[in-house]
């Protein structure tokens, strides 16, 4: 479906796409993730023909973007980083130009525009002026001018940000809808983000690829250690002691302590599994468990196990 | 390249734009017929359009500034460049839709013609000559304009750019008898390749007239004295061509830029 090979883009000096390859198949979700200046962004840009890259290839539904573009750029729906709105223009007035804009047939408009204003919930605003939407509907709109022409590609770059919590669940579960008729490339800098939502995960690092796998194969390839969230009622000092003379638990960090409170990190060893020997041992000293969970590995630490591993394997 | 020609057009009269020119346009013109009627019987509409060819300095400035440069602030132009639409479809529509609303502006003006036509006034070949150069002058100054917007990403440094250099075309004539009478004096005094006094002034007389090939306002003059000739259209189609060739590599060289 995209077929990305040896993409290199340069600005200037500073190499901000480093020969990238990677394909994506039909039907498929997959995650771009990254932290901010990763090359997320360029990468998209290149994509969709937004920008032509310094070396290297992108063909979509067998199209090459350099040498075919306006038959590869109709089988794709972009939302950019900022959506490209028209701030002058009802939500309406805007769909049916970026309707023209595609060339969708005119007996096709109403009846599209008005399937993508259901499907992204903004029907009840296709009267006001995009300058007054809020950030939420804005996203929204940017979705819909993606969706029309029903594009066998989307590319979305950083969807759910800057939206509330409800919105971010709402687009979420919008973007697995739309899975069943498209094949989406997104980005993102959340890692549970792209695991609640992607089918596979491109981990980009200083413009390279730094891993391509499953959420949950990514999560398996996390070496080390498995991390917990321990708060309890006690004194520090004793239970600090008793814990690391459990055998599994590596380390313990004192996060924080408030009336006799305490909030502590346990590092433990992935190949025993602690958590009883734990329990046992706060319930034998009569310390309350208040809260006990495992730690979400952060988007740093996976960068770290994976950059690490892969130097491992050279 | 529909779409974004009627979209552009459209955003004129959305905002003040649009409004603000025709108003200034209609203001100007009628205050010239008004004077006009009162000082003589009949008014000539070929000098009240050449009257108001100096409107270009603000007007032109004013609807093509945004053109490219509000694209870019707004992040609208990945839509744009990301869509099936071929670039200088881009170019020509927005180029089109600028060009037309002159085009509206200019048609404000039919109210005098009829005014004059019931009186039983003057109108004749060079009325419809004034027309034509206006129209003709408008293409090229908007295709600078338009050249100027593509350029930055504010809008006040591409009205600058445009103002700036639509002034430099409307001195050409100026500059040209000052570069010709610099030229006479110093060649002479320098004694210059030993040339006779004569020659010298052949010289100068030849550069200023180099420069004045240039000017898009000397040219579109014969039209308004009801000349019709081929050699001032191809002149400013040429230039409309040769700016927004210039324009279309603009925006293509930003796709490739790397820095």
């Amino acid at each position: 479906m995209i077929e990305i090979k040896n993409l290199v883009k340069y600005f200037g000096d500073h190499i901000a796409v480093d020969d990238i390859s990677f394909t994506v198949n039909q039907g498929e979700i997959l995650g771009f993730l990254g932290p901010n200046g990763a090359g997320k962004t360029t990468t998209m840009n290149i994509i969709t023909g937004y920008l032509s890259a310094t070396a290297g290839t992108v063909t979509i539904n067998g199209y090459d973007i350099l040498e075919k573009p306006a038959e590869a750029k109709k089988s794709i729906g972009y939302l950019p980083e900022h959506p490209p709105l028209y701030l002058d223009m009802t939500v309406l007035e805007y769909l049916k130009f970026i309707c023209e804009l595609k060339k969708i047939p005119k007996a096709d408009r109403i009846r599209q525009i008005a399937e993508i204003m259901r499907l992204v919930r903004i029907y009840e605003v296709s009267d006001r002026l995009i300058h007054n939407l809020s950030k939420g509907y804005r996203q929204r709109v940017g979705i819909a001018q993606a969706l029309v022409g029903n594009p066998e590609v989307l590319v979305l770059d950083e969807p759910t940000v800057g939206l509330d919590p409800k919105q971010i669940i709402e687009i979420r579960s919008l973007i697995k809808t739309l899975s069943r008729k498209h094949t989406i490339i997104l980005s993102s800098h959340i890692l549970p983000e792209v695991q609640a939502v992607c089918d596979r995960v491109v981990i980009i690092h200083n413009g390279k690829i730094a891993a391509i796998d499953t959420p949950d194969a990514l999560s398996h390839r996390m070496a080390g250690a498995d991390r917990l969230a321990l708060t309890f009622e006690g004194p520090y000092k004793e239970a600090y002691s008793r814990l690391v003379s459990l055998s599994g638990v590596l380390s313990v960090q004192h996060i924080k302590e408030h009336e006799n409170v305490q909030q502590i990190h346990i590092t433990a060893d992935p190949k025993m599994d602690v958590r009883k020997s734990i329990f046992f041992l706060m319930a034998k000293q009569s310390w309350p468990i208040l809260e006990f969970r495992s730690l979400d590995p952060t988007l740093e630490e996976i960068f770290l196990s994976v950059t690490a591993s892969d130097e491992k394997r050279r | 390249m529909k779409a974004i020609y009627k979209r552009e057009l459209a955003s004129y009269f959305r905002s003040p734009v649009g409004w603000i020119v025709i108003t200034l346009f209609v203001l100007l013109g009628g205050f010239y017929f008004s004077f006009a009627m009162q000082s003589s019987l009949s008014v000539d509409i070929g000098s009240e359009i050449l009257w108001l060819e100096p409107v270009f300095f603000i007007v032109i400035p004013l609807i093509t500034m945004r053109l490219f440069s509000e694209e870019k602030k707004n992040g609208t132009e990945v839509l744009l460049f990301t869509s099936a639409v071929p670039l200088y479809k881009i170019v020509l529509g927005k180029y089109l839709a600028a060009l037309s609303l002159i085009g509206i502006m200019l048609s404000s003006s039919i109210l005098h013609i009829i005014l004059v036509a019931v009186m039983g006034g003057l109108l004749n070949a060079s009325t419809l000559g004034a027309y034509i150069g206006f129209v003709l002058l408008a293409a090229v100054f908007i295709s600078i304009g338009l050249m100027a917007s593509a350029l930055t990403e504010n809008q006040i440094i591409a009205a600058v750019v445009s103002i700036v250099i639509i002034l430099f075309t409307a001195l050409l004539s100026l500059i040209a008898s000052a570069v010709e009478s610099i030229f006479v004096s110093t060649a002479s005094m320098s004694n210059f390749l030993n040339l006779s006094s004569e020659s010298i002034n052949k010289a100068g007389e030849n550069i200023a007239r180099a420069i004045n090939w240039f000017d898009p306002f000397a040219r579109t003059n014969s039209f308004s004295l009801g000349i019709f000739s081929i050699s001032p259209l191809v002149f400013c189609l040429s230039q409309v061509a040769l700016f927004l060739y210039i324009t279309y590599r603009i925006l293509e060289k930003r796709r490739w830029s790397q820095s």
